[in-house]
């Protein structure tokens, strides 16, 4: 379906994209990434909306640089806030639908039956200057489903819903992929395409760095260390006393009162942590988990690139 | 190409109604009536002097009005044909367009058709409060003659022009407005201007043809003096097919532009 071979993209002396190379047949994937990663670069290139600097890039066996054909069989959402004054969301689908081709009357009914499936068959004809940010962020999944497309690419979908209309859109997306459709999700936070169950493809720096199932993805996260900062009335005396415990692997002061631990075993410090500091006499003002599973991911699988780290394991 | 076209009528429908708002009809209202209420206080003016002696003055009337309603027509069409690849970008509506087969030559031809009908609607609006302005003191034979021919050049120069700003749209994105009044300037009024062959290819020289030829206008030259600076005249059919090869052109090569240009949005 989506193919890469030795793929890079250069915005001047920045570089964009770096060396992918992939190939996707039909399915979930997961495009996961920290923001100016080159996710949405990556889908423009799959789009055929620009080209690579270097490498090739297919799309159903085909370039789809200037062939805009293909886009009959993508649906796309981009991660843009837009806003349209005096557009209703029917308006502004079934526009969008008949730039594919379908008479304005087709392009109606299919707007109208897309924006149903998306929970807003009751708002459809008022404009889209009075939506949330979350029916905005429907009206934006409508038109890239309207027209019926076999790949469905999502450039962070979830920006702006709040927790029942992210649970209604990973439905609503599981349902699209349990129909045997193809879908590609780009994402910077882990937790919201893990609900999808994609295969996941991790982009770092332009860079592909790893790909797999989401079994595998686990499996690294697992060997990802966490970060803990605790702000405390004595840094220089909890370090002491922190460092007799074998599940941290380092710590750095950060300003006066702030330390930063990192351990592969997060639960186990955050037991001890409190008896520790009790008994040693020191006040813990605030404990922040840098979580960011992400960044730690991101962290350990630059390591490895590096050379600094196994897969799975610590040098 | 069918898909093209029906792509560019679904963005004519939409941005027209996208587009309508009472700011954007005040806008348009008040650049219609400019040139109307210019007129109609220079005649005053002249009628409270005195009687009105020149015989050449209906001629400056229709010079007035001809200079006042291309400014509001080149004036709207500078508004609304040279952001038409901007305006989607910074709308940052410009993705959910080109993702679809007829989005960026719809788009393109929309776009253009939207600003020749509407540059068009305010020039005839304005056009025809100039006539009845100038006609109330005395200056056209043929009021309603008058008007059909100028809104015949009008029409042919929102076609033309209408192309042209459109083209420049897609090349100078971010300066396209100021590039398109500086074309208009260097091209269309300093170098129509010029008594030499070179100012045949301006759109200008063939519109400014086409209205002495209708009607018989030569102010601020005689005939004679205009024949002897810019040529012999060439028939009418010429000119018109020299506008209408030039709008060919102007689009064919602005499709070619927003096909093969890869716009990048300032997130990006």
């Amino acid at each position: 379906m989506i193919e890469l071979d030795g793929v890079s993209r250069l915005y001047k002396t920045v570089i964009g994209v770096n060396d992918i190379s992939l190939s996707l047949d039909q399915g979930v994937y997961g495009l996961l990434g920290p923001n100016g990663s080159g996710k949405t670069t990556l889908i423009n290139m799959i789009l055929g909306q620009i080209k690579p600097t270097l490498g090739t890039v297919r799309l159903f066996g085909k370039n789809p640089w200037r062939r805009s054909k293909l886009l009959r069989r993508v649906g796309l959402c981009p991660a843009l806030e837009f806003s349209y004054p005096n557009v209703s969301s029917l308006e502004w689908v079934s526009y969008l639908v008949q730039m594919h081709g379908f008479t304005r009357a087709d392009a109606l009914t299919r707007g109208k039956q897309a924006l149903e499936l998306v929970g807003l068959g009751h708002v459809l004809n008022q404009p889209m200057t009075e939506y949330s940010l979350g029916m905005r962020q429907r009206a934006k999944l409508a038109q890239a489903i309207a027209h019926d497309p076999e790949l469905l690419i999502l450039d962070e979908p979830f920006n702006g819903l709040d927790p029942v209309g992210r649970f209604e859109m990973t439905a609503l997306l599981k349902k699209w992929a349990g129909e045997g459709r193809s879908l590609v999700l780009a994402s910077h936070i882990l937790h919201e395409l893990e609900a999808v169950n994609p295969s996941f493809l991790l982009i770092y720096s332009g860079r592909l760095l790893a790909s797999g199932a989401p079994d595998e993805m686990r499996r690294i996260l697992a060997n990802s260390p966490s970060v803990l900062t605790i702000k405390s009335s004595d840094s220089k005396k909890l370090a002491s006393i922190l460092a007799d415990l074998s599940v941290v692997r380092c710590m750095r002061f950060v300003g006066e009162d702030r330390l930063e631990v990192e351990t592969m075993v997060l639960a186990e410090v955050v037991n001890q942590l409190p008896r520790a500091a009790l008994d040693a006499g020191i006040s813990i003002e605030g404990v922040e988990s840098n979580d960011q599973s992400l960044k730690s991911l991101f962290s350990t699988l630059m390591k490895i690139q590096r050379g600094e780290l196994l897969a799975g394991k610590t040098l | 190409m069918t898909n093209w076209i029906n792509s560019a009528l679904a963005t004519f429908v939409f941005d027209v109604r996208r587009s309508f708002s009472v700011h954007r009809l005040i806008v348009a209202i008040g650049l219609a009536m400019f040139p109307p209420v210019m007129l109609g206080v220079v005649g005053q003016i002249t009628l409270t002097r005195g009687p009105i002696v020149s015989p050449d003055v209906g001629q400056y009337m229709l010079f007035a009005l001809v200079f006042l309603v291309a400014l509001v027509c080149l004036l709207m069409l500078l508004l609304w044909a040279t952001p038409n690849v901007h305006s989607e970008l910074e709308g940052k509506t410009w993705h959910f367009l080109v993702v679809r087969p007829g989005g960026r030559i719809g788009c393109f031809l929309g776009k253009y058709l939207v600003a020749v009908v509407v540059s068009f609607v305010t020039a005839l609006v304005s056009l025809t409060g100039c006539v009845v302005v100038v006609d109330r003191y005395g200056g056209l034979e043929d009021p309603l003659y008058t008007l059909g021919c100028l809104a015949a050049v009008y029409g042919l120069a929102c076609i033309v022009y209408g192309a042209i700003f459109s083209l420049i749209g897609t090349i100078f994105i971010k300066r396209a407005m100021l590039v398109g009044a500086g074309f208009l300037i260097g091209v269309e009024g300093i170098l129509a201007g010029l008594p030499a062959v070179v100012c045949k290819i301006t759109m200008s020289y063939h519109l400014r043809e086409i209205g002495i030829k209708w009607l018989d206008w030569f102010v601020p030259y005689s005939k004679e003096e205009y024949r002897f600076q810019f040529g012999p005249a060439w028939p009418t059919w010429m000119h018109i097919n020299c506008i209408l090869l030039m709008t060919i052109v102007a689009l064919i090569a602005g499709m070619i532009v927003i096909t093969n240009r890869q716009y990048i949005t300032s997130e990006e």
